[in-house]
């Protein structure tokens, strides 16, 4: 069980990383910015798994299913560019 | 059913929903490829402030729902009646930006002439913004049908099971994923430019 502490704190870092990529977007980095802000998105996205969605701690057959989820989206966005970027 | 297998099964079905997102986002992925300056320029049409406002809102509401979990039977009540009144606002405040643009005249599959309005690229941008937060919204709706349902059973004192809760929560959480990543792929593309 997450304590209720943990997801105060999830919640307050989810809101820090919010105004970081909206602050970020104000910025013009270039092809760059795609990559900062899915990372930060990423981040909420693992804080959210991990915290929320009580993850952490489950190292059962949910958590086997969870990693192998985004096996597919791996092979369908790496076949497509690698076929997209090579024409 | 025990606590493993229901979240098992919900992950199963979460599997799923990825995969059917993930088709959206490799579309989103070639097209903004291939048609960069006006993917930018298109989102200039976005209203950031309403975009940001909702992914506070739906933050916020998976906080709710975490909170909800593990507590007492009171206070369930209490998150999960905060959970549904957050989604209601979101969508709200969702429909609200769709009427804006139709009353800009770029709503895709609504608004007239919008071809004058704005260039090919661009008009794809918006065809997969209400693609996009129109699925989204959606999942809202059917998670929301859901929660009106656990609330009634709690309102009645047929309290549902743990792990109906549990459930819940992961479908609620896996769509708050989801608009986090919309949110800076659409409404934060142009504010640079």
């Amino acid at each position: 069980m997450i304590s209720s502490r943990s997801l105060h704190l999830t919640f307050a870092a989810c809101l820090l990383l919010l105004l970081l990529t909206t602050a970020v977007a104000f910025v013009d980095l270039g092809a760059w910015g795609l990559v900062v802000n899915l990372t930060i998105s990423g981040m909420k996205a693992l804080l959210i798994g991990m915290i929320f969605m009580e993850l952490k701690g489950d190292k059962g057959l949910s958590f086997f299913v969870v990693v192998l989820s985004f096996l597919w989206p791996l092979v369908l966005f790496g076949f497509t560019f690698a076929d997209y970027l090579s024409r | 059913m025990t606590r493993k297998e229901a979240r098992f099964g919900m992950w199963l079905f979460l599997s799923s929903e990825l995969v059917f997102f993930s088709g959206f986002f490799l579309l989103y992925a070639v097209l903004r490829f291939r048609f960069m300056e006006d993917f930018q320029q298109a989102s200039k049409h976005m209203y950031v402030f309403l975009g940001f406002l909702n992914t506070v809102i739906l933050l916020t509401s998976s906080w709710l729902m975490a909170l909800a979990l593990h507590s007492t039977r009171r206070k369930k009540i209490f998150f999960l009646g905060g959970t549904f009144f957050l989604g209601l606002l979101f969508l709200g405040l969702k429909f609200y930006e769709y009427f804006l643009h139709a009353k800009e005249g770029i709503f895709p599959g609504f608004s007239v002439g919008i071809s004058e309005k704005l260039n090919s690229g661009q008009e794809l941008f918006m065809n997969l913004y209400v693609l996009g937060t129109g699925l989204h919204a959606l999942h809202m709706i059917f998670g929301l049908i859901a929660l009106a349902s656990l609330l009634t059973l709690f309102y009645f004192h047929r309290d549902p099971t743990p792990d109906a809760l549990e459930r819940m929560g992961l479908y609620w959480h896996f769509v708050d994923l989801v608009w986090l990543f919309l949110f800076p792929l659409f409404y934060l593309l142009g504010v640079s430019k």
